[in-house]
């Protein structure tokens, strides 16, 4: 009995015009997609090599060179750009410890298809087809009267819409999963990146998986809305709207929500108060070691005209070099401390705000689906953090590799200052230093990151299912 | 055999559409059911089907309670609704093998779906046609020729002529005839006195909800019968 209903929901959609309009347009757009997706990626690694090279050239080791660590552009991102003009790509490391980090400039050559790439198809695009494909199926065979000839039959409701679903459902994976197929299959034979290698293989199939359920699941809504809409038209008029608050709205919106619910300073402001913080503390010290330092200049040459020497030989820079230790001691873990407060205090207010930004958007199953994407393209939060994270250890890489090998002091008396560099004896030649074998978040990592959002989409994708089971089980046939 | 225990639906908008039916047709038997537009006919169909619930009482299928087992008692019953709907984009044939299969009946080929479809008089070059060209009669046809494929003993028939010309309208009088000398139990819901008259065995004719009149064959033979329902119609008188 099911197989019947099965077999006629498989050939009904087929036959629909919309089969062939969704099938035409799938084969189009996901190889184009990719195409251009890959074009792209291999011009962003030709950029970074590039820029890797322009750096290796154009620095020389000294006490306080600026050493640049670059995010090579991830091979998944053909899958989904994700944040990745927002992402921080690169780490420029400082020899007080206070590296910075840049954000990737958007890239205005790709900017007219850079957002079309697979995640926006699934997310977008698909999800509104795969409305198109659901939002009559109930209400119209309701509106027809052909429910009052089928279930005149001994079929059970349930049969009925289990054969819905399954049926339309495979009809519409098959213009998907072969043009992605097709689509797979050309990202191969470019070489750029190796699709079908063990390195990105299952993180491919997971985004496919992803996809599956994020599709299920709007079938699952276009079902429900379906049979609890009286008729077609107020059918597809509901699921637009649904479409319009989840897709377009509920995204844009959450951040602006979250900084009304809890507003908090942006990234300038901090990094202004920083700088002032920073700037006091240091101001504070100069003035404490020029102190010191005319205080054994009067110690030890009363009468000497001259204010400070460069000269660590100096009588007085040797005294001086003993003496200053405990203050720089103390000022060190004073700015060290106060700057950590009020970073750490800054970073728990925006990750509040970004949860509930993030609590918010979590509405939006297309939202979900979209982070998903980014993040197993590794152009997501978990991969940002990564950097950051990696950035932090770039630092103390250089810090021991080459700020640590040159012996540099400062000399404050009033109204003069002088400086001294000395590369540590045995050293050896130094070599210019790179953020190479960059590490991206193991797999398992990123999805136990996620398995969260997975979830949630899950429990949308059942919640969506029960709704219709209950509505279509429930309604009376007219 | 088709039976209505103080069969009562009130709709939740308090429409009382039917009023503690009490109805049974046996086996070889035709009912017509007669009633002005909103009698409560469709109501009576669609609590057979369990489309709808009863408010109180019973719809019995062959002696099944229809509320208690829904799926069994549509084994049992044959459906021609008043506007038959099918498949569009499906061929009359494509339409009536789904619904032979839905039916229960899956053993059958394509002549024998050819051989309903001329019994219902539907023409040849039709068969192979998308439903979606069809005209209303034709649909009816098509709907008849599903209903009389599932081969079950009792038949619900909603306005089964509208749309038809008299002349398959004639053909489907014989055709029910036949069925009924098979053993079939039918309901028959129309507007139509004259066909009652040279077909049912038994005529009802209800009004607002209630059966407000019964006649066997020879009872309503003497009487005329347009007559008869046109006095009902204009006062109420209790059932005896
Ligand atoms: N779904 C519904 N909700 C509320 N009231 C309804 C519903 N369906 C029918 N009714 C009411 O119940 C009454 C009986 O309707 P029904 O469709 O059974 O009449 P009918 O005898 O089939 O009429 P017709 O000859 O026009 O087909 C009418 O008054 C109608 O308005
Ligand atoms: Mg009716």
């Amino acid at each position: 009995m099911f197989k019947t209903l099965l077999i006629k929901e498989i050939q009904a959609s087929i036959i629909d015009f919309r089969f062939w309009v969704i099938t035409l347009l799938c084969i189009c757009i996901i190889p184009l997609s990719f195409y251009v997706s890959v074009k792209n990626y291999s011009q962003r690694l030709s950029d970074y090599r590039q820029e890797v090279q322009t750096y290796r050239e154009a620095t020389s080791v000294w006490y306080d060179m600026v050493a640049e660590g670059i995010h090579p552009p991830s091979p998944l991102s053909i899958f989904s750009q994700g944040m990745d003009e927002k992402m921080p790509y690169k780490v420029l490391t400082s020899r007080d410890g206070r590296y910075r980090i840049e954000t990737a400039k958007p890239d205005n050559k790709y900017d007219l298809m850079g957002k079309m790439d697979f995640a926006y198809i699934v997310v977008m695009v698909l999800s509104i087809l795969a409305l198109v494909f659901t939002f009559n199926a109930i209400s119209g065979d309701k509106e027809n009267g052909i429910f009052r000839m089928v279930l005149s039959n001994p079929v059970l409701r349930r049969q009925v819409l289990l054969a819905k679903l399954i049926g339309n459902y495979l009809v519409f994976l098959i213009p998907f999963l072969l043009s992605l197929l097709i689509a797979l299959l050309i990202v191969w034979f470019s070489g750029m990146v190796p699709i079908f290698s063990s390195q990105f293989f299952p993180a491919v199939l997971i985004m496919l998986g992803v996809s599956l359920l994020f599709l299920l699941t709007l079938f699952n809504l276009g079902l429900w809305v379906s049979s609890f809409a009286k008729n077609s038209a107020l059918s597809i008029n509901v699921l637009l709207l649904i479409w319009i608050l989840t897709g377009l709205v509920i995204p844009k919106i959450s951040p602006i929500i979250s900084g009304v619910i809890y507003p908090v300073e942006s990234t300038g402001v901090f990094e202004g108060k920083k700088a002032y913080l920073i700037a006091n503390i240091i101001k504070e010290q100069r003035a404490e070691e020029t102190e010191l330092y005319e205080e054994i200049k009067a110690e030890l040459r009363p009468e000497s005209e001259i204010n400070v020497s460069g000269n660590m030989d100096d009588e007085v820079n040797v005294e001086f070099d003993n003496r200053v230790l405990p203050i720089r001691e103390k000022y060190e873990k004073r700015l060290a401390s106060e700057v950590d407060k009020l970073t750490v205090d800054y970073k728990i207010r925006v990750d509040k705000q970004n949860r509930i930004a993030g609590a918010i958007s979590s509405l939006s199953v297309i939202n979900l689906a979209n982070n998903l994407m980014a993040e197993f393209s590794a152009t997501g939060a978990t991969e940002a953090e990564n950097f950051l994270n990696q950035a932090k250890q770039f630092q103390e890489q250089v810090n021991t590799d080459v700020y640590a090998k040159f012996i540099f002091r400062e000399y404050f008396s009033k109204g003069a200052s002088s400086s001294s560099v000395q590369q540590i004896a045995g050293a050896g030649e130094i070599k210019i230093p790179l953020m190479d074998a960059y590490r991206y978040v193991p797999l398992q990592d990123v999805f136990m990151n996620n398995l969260k959002d997975i979830l949630l989409i899950a429990a949308y994708c059942l919640l969506f299912f029960v709704g219709a089971f209950i509505s279509f089980t429930r309604f009376d046939v007219r | 055999m088709l039976q209505a225990i103080e069969l009562t639906k009130r709709y939740e908008d308090g429409q009382l559409a039917l009023d503690a039916l009490n109805l049974e047709i046996k086996p070889g038997e035709i009912f017509f059911l007669l009633g002005a537009n909103g009698a409560g006919k469709t109501t009576t169909i669609n609590l057979f089907l369990n489309f709808i619930e009863p408010t109180s009482g019973q719809a019995i299928i062959d002696g099944i309670d229809v509320m208690k087992d829904p799926l069994e008692t549509k084994n049992y019953i044959s459906y021609v609704s008043e506007n038959v709907m099918l498949y569009g984009n499906f061929t009359a044939r494509q339409n009536l093998d789904f619904f032979a299969k839905l039916g229960g009946k899956s053993h059958l080929n394509k002549e024998d779906y050819y051989t309903i479809m001329r019994k219902v008089g539907l023409q040849e070059q039709a068969f192979e046609k998308k439903l979606k060209t069809f005209s209303k009669g034709m649909r009816q046809k098509v709907g008849l020729a599903i209903a009389i494929i599932k081969d079950a003993p009792n038949i619900l028939l909603d306005e089964p002529t509208s749309g038809l010309d008299p002349k398959s309208a004639a053909e489907l009088m014989q055709i029910l005839k036949n069925l009924r000398n098979a053993g079939k139990s039918i309901l028959m819901c129309t507007h139509d006195i004259l066909r009652a008259k040279s077909v049912a065995d038994r005529v009802g004719i209800m009004k607002e909800g209630r059966l407000v009149m019964l006649r066997d064959r020879e009872e309503f033979l003497q009487d005329d019968l347009e007559q008869l329902y046109l006095e009902y119609m204009q006062e109420t008188v209790m059932m005896p």
